[in-house]
């Protein structure tokens, strides 16, 4: 059996640790061993594939989650890594298969891709994440750019072999975007909960905080969340609204209020690692995750996944097909609702009944995902 | 008090500007009748910048009068052609004041005698000595024991004379050992040539001083210790030294020229310009003789009572209230008995390739019902029409003779527009901005330097090239819309677009008047009929499967054609039989990414794009053919588009991106989709277009009751309302 390459140009030159990148590290991670595998990164200057070697990957995958390091320093470190290691251009034939875990802009390696579709020069599998750039582009504040994101679009609608991280991503590219005009075949692959690597939680009278994992970014809602909490009267026992996430070069205007405020009761902790992650979650009382834009939704499944109960969004499609246990789940994202949400999570009786829920909960692990998602490549 | 200073100079000084109650730059009469305007040196200045005011027979006119000294020394003050038709120009002029407080009788009289300006219109207020000058109260003159110098009053003209005193002195025994300041700003080179001159006399160079940058409490006390003042100039129309001599409580001499003599009056005490053997006789006796320094002192004394700054202010007051009660009382202007107002309109127009000037010509038609117009245009080739009372360049506006109620300068981003925007900043008005932003003129049209001036101005930190270059490019990142200097110089201030007045109020301060832009392509909607709709598809060679998209206008970056082109992709993906056509010049910097894009999205035959400009026909055929449209902004500034507002006209059911539309006032039948644009929602959008069937019978009645509002006749009375005149009271 011919190798599966997998290219993982992004993760190699900008590790930022984005939720895709999580993604694609948890896979190279889990790779099931009886599966041949090959890791490569598009050049432009071969226009073609190079391998990357393990000791680049091995560091990669350690430094990823860390702060020690800036991505350019990481990425820098892995290239200095390959460059006494000679990588010819990687001779691809129809039969290969070439698995694409990430999503790329790049004009030259889309093209590249394109090309392999179009004359059946190799085969690319595409995991698919979401349509939110341009489906809703209000989110992402895109701007006049979004002829930079079109070529990527067009890739995905040309592929032959997709699988996607939930229904409604599929749902989404059968019925918004290819319109019945093409085939939508492909399996869901769900990504796993068990990221980050905590031990099960258990619920004690002390945990007060509420914590809001991911970036900001107006698409998740956190100025809801911001707005809801400070509705509320203050917890008499000193709760706090932690964010936990990277905060962007430019903050989109509803956002800066939450970095801005001086309060005690509002903790934003900018791109914290792992370890910090870990930490805070071990003080939390429940997790916030509302955004109701997201193409699957994972810090909401990890948190649960840790045992820890959450109020989600009820279209988050990370949840959907799981039970609502140790969820609140809200119809309507909106000051009100949230604030009701938390006002519930105050009530001593409720968040035991919550945390008792969640603990019962069975979540999907990273290795299964890529158990999953590489024999679906190597079968199909 | 109102001030009017010259844009084109330095601001006018805190110490000066603390006089008035307000300070413009604007050179345009808004002042009511029957006020008074002073021109403090009608010589001096451009009288043509204030000739709204001098031609207004409502207004009182009085000007200070200093001399005609270049009459006196042509040779010296008028041989340059350029100064000869300058001081020529302003001699002319003087014929509009109503009256002249000249500075001495003598220059009064050159007045009369020279510019034959009636007798009664003149008088003499004189010229006051600073305060800082002046004796302080019980402050006696120094005896003569503490004076040590003979004090020249010099200057860098040679018409101060210096060399004269200069020369008596070196031939006065009694001057010997005495110390001479000449003060006055001297060049080295002008000073050596005295000190040769005082040399060649005989005089003693180490005698000899040239006092500089003196501030007033240095001149006081060099007045003060000096034995004697001499004023030898050959021309004086004053001669304040004089009257600041006489406040130090020192002698003087004079030449006895222009207005010297009325001030020193005593024949022995005045001199020939060239008599140093004169001057030699009164400088010896007033320095070796104490008897009579002190008879010349004791006389003197009184002098500068007489020309201090209430002394001064008063004449001047009572000269100008004596002679004002005989100005003829005029009512009011046109506006208030009635009559059609006269308005300068500042404008390109056809054949000028812009759409501003199709505009400018579509809309001052009407407006010619409500007042007179006359056309300032630097657009060759313009056709009269009998709108235009008259039709001349822009160089001829501020010299115009008549006299014009409003004055508008139409503006917009390009250069069709430099001429009035500069109009309007050195003689105010009226504007109407056209476009949100103003980048490209500045860029292009004013040079960088200009442009980042501005931009550094509005940002209020120092602006990079760099960042001009980003902005240029991707306008959609403009911080500020570089309207600010027309903002400040415009009374009032017209744009189209009510978002785009909000932007500007934000910015600076400034509320414009928004009027609603007008429809001005006339569009029969009664013709635009399912069979004339046919026929023009099939002479543009559509067939009728074909959904045929259209936008209208000159394809630039900022309209997204690349975007377009994509949501054209995904119609057809969709099985529609869509076509786009790009109906206007395709850009330069864009074109070879459109046609590389159609090709390799297989659109070849089902993009169109024009080569050059679409003809009108062409443009008309489109408009009335096509099944939809779209327009689309990617900057937000407030911004309108013409071809929107054809679309809107033609009742063509349009997608625009919600800031354009909102801008636009856009009626219902055009969708609306993010700002932030996507092929794929714009698609969606043509899809409910093409569900709905507005694209087989379009939405006459509500494309008919908005021509209705924005009619070309609603948009005269309204541009007249804005500049202030009420049509109601005269149709």
């Amino acid at each position: 059996m011919r190798p599966i390459i997998v290219d993982l140009g992004e993760f190699y030159g900008a590790p930022l640790r984005t939720g895709i990148q999580r993604t694609v590290c948890e896979l190279l991670a889990h790779w099931p061993q009886d599966v041949p595998v090959r890791f490569a990164r598009y050049d432009p200057h071969v226009d073609g594939l190079i391998s990357i070697s393990s000791q680049a990957l091995a560091f990669l995958i350690k430094m990823f989650g860390k702060n020690t390091l800036s991505p350019a320093e990481i990425s820098a470190e892995a290239r200095m890594m390959d460059a006494g290691i000679h990588s010819a251009k990687i001779d691809l034939y129809p039969e290969d298969k070439v698995l694409l875990p990430e999503l790329f802009y790049r004009f030259d390696r889309v093209a590249f891709y394109q090309r392999a579709i179009e004359q059946a020069l190799f085969q690319p599998y595409m995991l698919i994440y979401d349509f939110v750039p341009w489906l809703k582009p209000d989110l992402y504040g895109v701007g006049g750019n979004m002829y930079l994101f079109m070529p990527y679009l067009r890739l995905v609608m040309a592929a032959t072999k997709r699988s996607y991280i939930s229904a409604a991503v599929r749902d989404d590219l059968a019925k918004q975007i290819l319109r019945g005009t093409g085939d939508v075949q492909g399996p869901t692959i769900t990504l796993g909960a068990d990221g980050i690597d905590l031990e099960p939680q258990e619920y004690t009278a002390d945990r007060r905080n509420i914590v809001c994992l991911g970036t900001l970014e107006a698409k998740k809602f956190q100025d809801v969340a911001f707005e809801a909490f400070r509705s509320l009267p203050p917890d008499p026992s000193g709760g706090k609204l932690q964010f936990l996430g990277k905060i962007p070069s430019f903050l989109q205007p509803q956002l800066a209020q939450i970095v801005e405020y001086v309060g005690a009761d509002v903790e934003v902790i900018d791109n914290p690692s792992d370890d910090e992650i870990r930490g805070h979650l071990r003080q939390a009382r429940a997790s916030l995750f509302v955004s109701p834009n997201e193409g699957f939704g994972l810090p909401a499944l990890e948190t649960l996944f840790c045992g820890i109960p959450t109020v989600v969004s009820a279209n988050l499609p990370s949840v959907s097909g799981l039970s609502d246990e140790g969820q609140i789940r809200l119809e309507t994202v909106d000051v009100s609702s949230v604030a009701a949400a938390l006002m519930r999570l105050r009530d001593e009786r409720e968040i035991q009944v919550l945390w008792s829920a969640a603990a019962k909960l069975t979540l999907p692990r990273w290795k299964d995902f890529a158990i999953s998602l590489a024999t679906w490549v190597a079968k199909n | 008090m109102v001030a009017l200073a010259d844009p084109m100079r330095e601001p006018l000084y805190a110490e000066h500007a603390r006089f008035f109650d307000e300070v413009r730059a604007d050179s345009w009469r808004t002042a009511e009748s029957n006020s008074w305007f002073l021109t403090l040196s009608p010589m001096t200045h451009d009288p043509l910048l204030v000739s709204g005011f001098l031609l207004d027979p409502t207004i009182f006119k009085i000007a200070l009068f200093y001399d005609f000294i270049q009459l006196k020394f042509p040779n010296r003050y008028l041989h340059v052609t350029e100064w000869r038709t300058t001081f020529m120009n302003a001699f002319a002029w003087l014929e509009f004041y109503d009256v002249f407080a000249a500075i001495s009788q003598d220059s009064g009289d050159d007045l009369i005698k020279y510019r034959n300006i009636d007798p009664s219109k003149v008088y003499v207020s004189g010229v006051a000595v600073r305060r800082s000058l002046e004796a302080p109260e019980g402050e006696s003159p120094l005896p003569r024991s503490e004076r040590q110098h003979i004090l020249v009053a010099g200057g860098g003209d040679p018409r101060k004379n210096p060399e004269c005193a200069l020369i008596a002195h070196a031939r006065t025994r009694e001057c010997r050992g005495v110390p001479i300041h000449v003060f006055g700003n001297y060049p080295p080179a002008h000073k050596e040539g005295l000190r040769e001159t005082f040399a060649e006399a005989g005089g003693d160079n180490l005698l000899l001083f040239f006092p500089q940058h003196l501030g007033d409490q240095d001149l006081r006390q060099l007045y003060r210790h000096a034995i004697m003042t001499i004023v030898p100039s050959r021309a004086e129309g004053f001669s304040i030294p004089i009257i600041e001599s006489a406040a130090a409580g020192t002698p003087v001499a004079v030449s006895a020229v222009g207005a010297h003599p009325e001030l020193i009056g005593e024949p022995d005490l005045q001199f020939g310009p060239d008599d140093f053997d004169k001057l030699s006789q009164i400088m010896a006796r007033i320095v070796g003789d104490e008897k009579e320094w002190l008879s010349r002192l004791e006389a003197i004394a009184p002098l500068w009572k007489s020309y201090t700054t209430e002394d001064v202010g008063r004449r001047f007051m009572e000269g100008v209230l004596a002679r004002q009660r005989n100005a003829e009382a005029i009512k009011a202007p046109a506006i208030s008995r009635n009559l059609r107002p006269t308005l300068a309109i500042i404008t390109p127009l056809p054949p000028s390739q812009s759409g501003v000037a199709d505009y400018s010509k579509a809309t001052l038609q009407p407006l010619a019902k409500y007042a007179d117009l006359h056309i300032f245009t630097d657009s060759p080739g313009v056709e009269p029409t009998p709108a235009y009372s008259s039709l001349a360049p822009v160089a001829m506006a501020p010299y115009s003779p008549r006299t014009f109620d409003q004055r508008l300068s139409v503006l917009g981003n390009s250069h069709f527009h430099t001429t009035a925007f500069k109009y309007l900043l050195e003689h105010g008005g009226a504007a109407l901005a056209h476009d949100a932003r103003m980048i490209d003129f500045y860029f292009h049209e004013l040079g960088l330097d200009r442009a980042l001036q501005v931009a550094s101005a509005e940002s209020g930190r120092p602006v990079p090239a760099a960042d001009l270059v980003h902005w240029l490019k991707h306008q959609r990142d403009l911080p500020v819309l570089f309207l600010s200097e027309i903002a400040k110089a415009a009374e009032p201030l017209l744009v189209h677009s009510g978002v785009g007045a909000k932007g500007i109020e934000k910015l600076y301060g400034v509320q414009p008047k928004v009027l609603p832009f007008a429809q001005y392509r006339p569009m029969n909607l009664e013709a635009i009929t399912s069979q004339e709709r046919r026929r023009r598809r099939e002479k543009l060679g559509w067939t009728d499967e074909e959904f045929v998209i259209t936008s209208f206008g000159f394809v630039s970056p900022d309209k997204a054609p690349e975007l377009l082109i994509w949501a054209t992709k995904f119609l057809r993906t969709w099985g529609v039989e869509a076509r786009l056509v790009l109906c206007g010049l395709v850009g330069e910097d864009i074109e070879d990414n459109l046609h590389k894009l159609r090709e390799e999205l297989g659109l070849k035959d089902a993009v169109t794009l024009f080569s050059g400009r679409a003809s009108e026909e062409t443009y008309m055929d489109h408009l009335i053919a096509t099944d939809a449209a779209i327009q689309l902004r990617t900057y937000f500034m407030g911004g309108l588009s013409g071809a929107l507002n054809d679309c809107i006209a033609g009742a063509v059911p349009t997608v625009a991106n919600e800031h354009l539309a909102e801008s636009s006032l856009a009626p219902p039948f055009v969708r609306r989709v993010s700002d932030n644009l996507s092929p794929l929602l714009i698609a969606e959008a043509f899809l409910d277009i093409l569900r709905s069937g507005d694209h087989l019978s379009r939405p006459m009645e509500q494309a008919r009751a908005f021509a209705a509002d924005h009619s070309l006749e609603r948009y005269a009375v309204r541009m007249m309302e804005s500049l202030g005149f009420d049509v109601a009271k005269r149709v």
